[in-house]
C-alpha cells in the first residue's frame, strides 16, 4: 500500500484524544465515516513531527495494516488504523499500553493508496494524549521484636518494598527502579506479581519511575 | 658549490627592449645569479615595452617590476660605484641592451629603438661599452611575416656607432632547430655578459657584429627523472597486482579486521573493559530477593542470581546494554576518535583491492563482526555479564555500523585510488621512451635496488595507500629516497657520466664524450654563407676538477670561464658577421 501525508484538511480531522482516568479505553471525535490511524509511541513523544519517516516505515510494513491491534512499524512505534464503524462499537480503542503517548490521524484508504491527513494541533482539543501509570509502592523496613521479658524492636538488615498490584497494568520490566546509592536496580514485573520484594540493606531504598510516564502515588 | 667562479668585472646596467622581453631578463638573470649569486642586489635590469610610450620599468631578480624616472636610473648607477660597491673596477661602465623582435612589426623600429638606446647613453658621462643583443624571433608564426629578414637586410642602413659589439641571436638554429621559446639564447646572452664582463682574464673583441654558437652539456635530469619515475610506477604496479584479491576472506581476516578472539572488535572489547562498570561483590548484595532467606552469591551462575534475583540481573544487563548503546551512538566525539581509531588500524592492514572486496562482501563482513553466539547462561555471573553485553554491543546494527561505516567510506576513497591510478598508468603511456638505453638501464638497475633494499617496506607502505594525498607522499618519499640511496644523483655531471659510461656495454673515456659534446656546437643563427673561424672559443664550467684538466690539456686555444658550478658545462664559440655575407637574405 502507498501511504502518502498531506497537509490538514478541515473536513478530514481527528481531534479530542483523551482518556478517563483509571479508564482501559480512550475515544477522540472524527467526523462521520472518518477512517483513523492511531499511533502509538514513547511517552512525551509527538509523532507528528516524524509523520514521513512513518509513512516510509507504513510502505515498508508487509503485515495486515486491518489487523484490529496494534503493530509495531519502527522501533518502539506502533500503528493501528480503525474505522468509524469499529470505533463506534468499542466506545474508542482499548488502551494497549501505559506511560505511552497515543496521536491520531485521519486517514482515506482507497484500494492500495493511502492518504493520512496531518493532525490539527488545537490546545483545548489535541489530538494527543500522555497516558501514564500510576502506581501504587511503599517502602518499609523489615523488623523482628527481640527480648524475652522486656521485648523490643529491632530491623532485621532487610527492607521490603511492597506493591500494589491493582494499579500495575501493562508493566514492563525497568519501568520502576530502586535506588541505593549510585546503585540502580530495575524492578521487573516478576518482583509486582509476587507483591514484595526483600533488600538486605541499612539503607532505606528509594522507589523512582525507571522511564517518563510513570508515576509513583 | 655556487658562486666561487669569475666574477663581474665593471658595473653593468642591461636593458631589455620590447613588448615580452621581460621574459628574456628572467631567464637570463636566472642563469646570472647561479654563477654570481652574491651580486643578486648589484645586478640592475630594466624593460621598456614600447619606445613610443618610454615607460621604464625596473625589474627585480624575484620578478617584480618598479616603474622608475630617468632621475631614479641615475640614482641606481650611483650606487654601483660607491665605496659598498663589489664590482672590482669602477673606471667604467658595461651597457647591456637586448631587443627582443617578438613583437616588432617594421625594422624601421629597430632604428627608433637605437634611437632609444642612444638617448639612454647620452645621459652616462662615463667610460662604457655598450652591447647591443638582437634577438630574433623566426619562429613559423614570426617567419611568415618576414620581419627578421627584412632587419637583417636593413642592418646596414642601422646605425650602430655609439654601441661597440652587436651580437645577432636567433631561435632558428644553424642546424634548422627552432627552439620552442627564447630560454636558451638568454642562457646563451647571458653567458656573453659573463664572459665579456669577466675579472678574470676576459675575452677581448674588436668591433662589431657577431653571433654565437652553443652547445651545453649538464646532467640529463629530465631524461633521468623519467626513468625513475617509469620504474617506481612498474614496480607499484607489480605490487599492486600481487595482492591478496580472492583469497581475502580467511582466517586471518578477523585479527586483521581488529576482531578479538573472543569474537569481540578490540575497539569495543576495550570500551567495555574500560568503560562498562558492573556491580561490585558488596554491590551484589543489595539486589532484591523473594523472601528474606534467599542468598545472593558472585559465584553464582547467571541463571541462578537471575532466578534469585526475580529478573533484576538480567534486566540489570539490559539497562546497561540501552546506555552503552546510547552513549557509542550519540556521543559524536567518541565516535569521532573510534572513527580514526577504526580507520588508522583498516589503512595499516588492508590495501584499496582489499577493502573494495570486504564491502563488495558487506554480507560475510557484518558476520564476521556480528557472529558471536549468545552468551550460556550457567557461565558465573559475572564472566557472563561480560559477554552477554559484548553480544549484545555486536548483534546491534546501529554499534556494528560504526565499523562498516569505516570500511565503506575508504572503499569510497579506495575506488578514487584506482582510478587515480589508471589515469598515471596512462599518463605513463603517452611519454616518450627515453632512447639512450645505457641511461634507461643504468637508473632502471638503481632504482630497483632501492626497492629491493627496503626488504618489504616499500611494498607494505604501498599496500597501505588509500588516498590521492598518501599516494602523493608515497611518490614523493620514494623519489626523496631514491636520491638519498645512490650518490649517484648527487655528484657533478662529469663524475655521474664517467660512472654511468663505464658501466655502459662499450665503456667510453667520459673526458673523450664530454669533449665531442662540447665541441659539437650550433650557431644560433641560420646564415646565409658558411660562418669563419670563431673569434673567440670558451668553455664555461668549473674550474680546478678533473674534467677542466682534461679539457684544457686537448684544447688548449679555448678560454675558460670558472662558472663555479659543477653540474654543467657549456661551450660558446664567437663568430664575426659580415653583413654582406651572412645577412643578406
Amino acid at each position: 500500500m502507498n501511504f502518502t501525508y498531506k497537509p490538514k484538511n478541515p473536513s478530514k480531522y481527528a481531534v479530542n484524544l483523551r482518556a478517563l482516568k483509571n479508564s482501559t479505553t480512550m475515544d477522540w471525535d472524527i467526523p462521520s465515516g472518518q477512517t483513523t490511524l492511531i499511533i502509538q509511541c514513547p511517552f512525551g513523544e509527538r509523532p507528528n513531527e516524524y509523520m514521513e519517516k512513518i509513512c516510509l516505515a507504513l510502505n515498508d510494513y508487509l503485515g495486515d495494516i486491518t489487523s484490529d491491534c496494534f503493530f509495531e512499524i519502527m522501533p518502539d512505534v506502533k500503528a493501528r488504523f480503525i474505522t468509524a464503524a469499529e470505533k463506534g462499537r468499542q466506545h474508542g480503542c482499548l488502551i494497549e499500553a501505559r506511560s505511552r503517548t497515543y496521536m491520531v490521524f485521519a486517514a482515506d484508504i482507497s484500494g492500495d493508496d493511502c492518504v493520512i491527513y496531518e493532525s490539527q494541533m488545537q490546545a483545548m482539543t489535541p489530538p494527543y494524549v500522555d497516558i501514564s501509570t500510576e502506581v501504587t509502592v511503599t517502602v518499609e523496613q523489615q523488623t523482628k521484636s527481640k527480648g524475652f521479658i522486656s521485648k523490643s524492636i529491632v530491623p532485621t538488615g532487610y527492607y521490603i518494598i511492597r506493591f500494589d498490584k491493582s494499579t500495575f497494568i501493562n508493566y514492563t520490566d525497568g519501568d520502576l527502579v530502586y535506588k541505593i546509592g549510585s546503585l540502580s536496580i530495575p524492578i521487573t514485573s516478576q518482583m509486582i506479581s509476587l507483591g514484595a520484594i526483600y533488600i538486605k540493606t541499612t539503607v532505606k531504598p528509594e522507589v523512582k519511575p525507571g522511564k517518563k510516564g510513570i508515576r509513583l502515588l | 658549490m655556487l658562486g666561487h667562479g669569475n666574477l663581474p668585472r665593471y658595473p653593468m646596467l642591461m636593458y631589455y627592449l620590447g613588448a615580452g622581453a621581460d621574459k628574456d631578463a628572467g631567464w637570463a638573470n636566472e642563469n646570472l645569479l647561479l654563477v654570481w649569486p652574491q651580486y643578486e642586489k648589484e645586478l640592475h635590469s630594466f624593460y621598456v615595452p614600447d619606445f613610443e610610450c618610454g615607460d621604464i620599468y625596473h625589474l627585480s631578480t624575484d620578478g617584480e617590476r618598479k616603474r622608475v624616472d630617468l632621475g631614479e636610473i641615475q640614482d641606481i648607477t650611483s650606487t654601483m660605484f660607491d665605496e659598498k660597491s663589489h664590482f672590482k673596477d669602477l673606471t667604467g661602465i658595461q651597457i647591456y641592451f637586448l631587443i627582443d623582435t617578438s613583437e616588432v612589426e617594421t625594422e624601421d623600429e629597430i632604428n627608433k629603438w637605437i634611437g632609444f638606446i642612444n638617448e639612454m647613453l647620452s645621459r652616462i658621462k662615463r667610460r662604457k661599452k655598450v652591447y647591443l643583443t638582437l634577438l630574433l624571433n623566426e619562429d613559423f608564426r614570426h617567419e611568415d611575416r618576414g620581419t627578421a629578414n627584412r632587419i637583417l637586410n636593413s642592418f646596414e642602413s642601422y646605425d650602430l656607432s655609439s654601441i661597440n659589439n652587436t651580437y645577432i641571436l636567433s631561435n632558428r638554429l644553424g642546424d634548422g632547430v627552432i627552439l620552442r621559446d627564447m630560454s636558451n639564447c638568454c642562457r646563451l646572452y647571458s653567458d656573453i655578459i659573463m664572459l665579456t664582463n669577466d675579472s678574470g682574464e676576459g675575452l677581448s673583441l674588436p668591433s662589431g657584429i657577431y653571433t654565437a654558437g652553443y652547445s651545453y652539456l649538464g646532467k640529463p635530469l629530465e631524461e633521468i627523472a623519467k626513468v625513475v619515475v617509469e620504474t617506481v610506477i612498474d614496480r607499484c604496479t607489480e605490487y599492486k597486482k600481487s595482492g591478496s584479491a580472492g583469497r581475502l576472506f580467511n582466517d586471518a581476516l578477523p585479527a586483521r579486521l581488529g576482531i578479538m578472539e573472543n569474537g569481540v572488535p578490540k575497539l569495543l572489547n576495550d570500551y567495555i573493559t574500560n568503560s562498562v562498570t558492573l556491580p561490585t561483590e558488596t554491590e551484589l548484595m543489595l539486589f532484591p530477593r523473594s523472601n528474606d532467606s534467599d542468598e545472593i552469591s558472585s559465584e553464582m551462575t547467571a541463571e541462578a542470581l537471575d532466578h534469585v534475583t526475580m529478573g533484576a540481573w538480567s534486566c540489570y544487563l539490559k539497562m546497561i546494554e540501552k546506555k552503552v548503546e546510547k552513549d557509542l551512538s550519540t556521543d559524536s566525539q567518541f565516535k569521532r576518535v573510534w572513527y580514526d581509531k577504526y580507520k588508522k588500524l583498516i589503512t595499516e592492514n588492508f590495501s584499496t583491492d582489499e577493502i573494495l572486496e570486504l564491502v563488495e562482501n558487506k554480507d560475510k563482513l557484518h558476520d564476521l563482526y556480528s557472529g558471536l553466539s549468545r552468551p550460556s547462561k550457567s557461565l558465573k555471573a559475572f564472566v557472563y555479564a561480560k559477554a552477554q553485553i559484548g553480544y549484545s554491543m555486536c548483534s546491534n546494527p546501529t554499534i556494528i555500523s560504526l565499523f562498516m561505516d569505516v570500511i565503506s567510506d575508504m572503499a569510497e576513497d579506495a575506488n578514487k585510488m584506482n582510478l587515480l591510478w589508471d589515469q598515471l598508468l596512462n599518463s605513463r603511456r603517452v611519454v616518450f621512451e627515453v632512447d639512450d638505453r645505457n641511461l634507461y638501464e643504468f637508473y632502471r638497475k638503481k632504482t630497483l635496488q632501492y626497492f629491493d633494499d627496503q626488504s618489504g617496506e616499500k611494498r607494505h607502505a604501498f599496500e597501505v595507500i588509500h588516498s590521492e594525498k598518501s599516494l602523493s607522499d608515497y611518490l614523493q618519499a620514494t623519489l626523496d629516497g631514491i636520491i638519498s640511496f645512490d650518490s649517484i644523483f648527487t655528484k657533478p655531471f662529469y663524475q655521474e657520466l664517467e660512472e654511468r659510461l663505464e658501466k655502459s656495454e662499450n665503456p667510453v673515456d667520459n673526458r673523450i664524450y664530454i669533449r665531442n659534446k662540447l665541441l659539437n656546437t650550433v650557431p644560433y643563427l641560420r646564415t646565409t654563407g658558411g660562418l669563419n673561424d670563431p673569434l673567440a672559443s670558451t668553455i664555461l664550467l668549473k674550474t680546478s676538477t678533473a674534467i677542466h684538466s682534461s679539457l684544457k690539456m686537448n684544447l688548449p686555444e679555448y678560454y675558460y670561464y670558472d662558472t663555479g658550478d659543477d653540474d654543467k658545462a657549456e661551450s660558446v664559440l664567437l663568430y664575426q658577421l659580415d653583413i654582406i655575407q651572412h645577412l643578406s637574405r
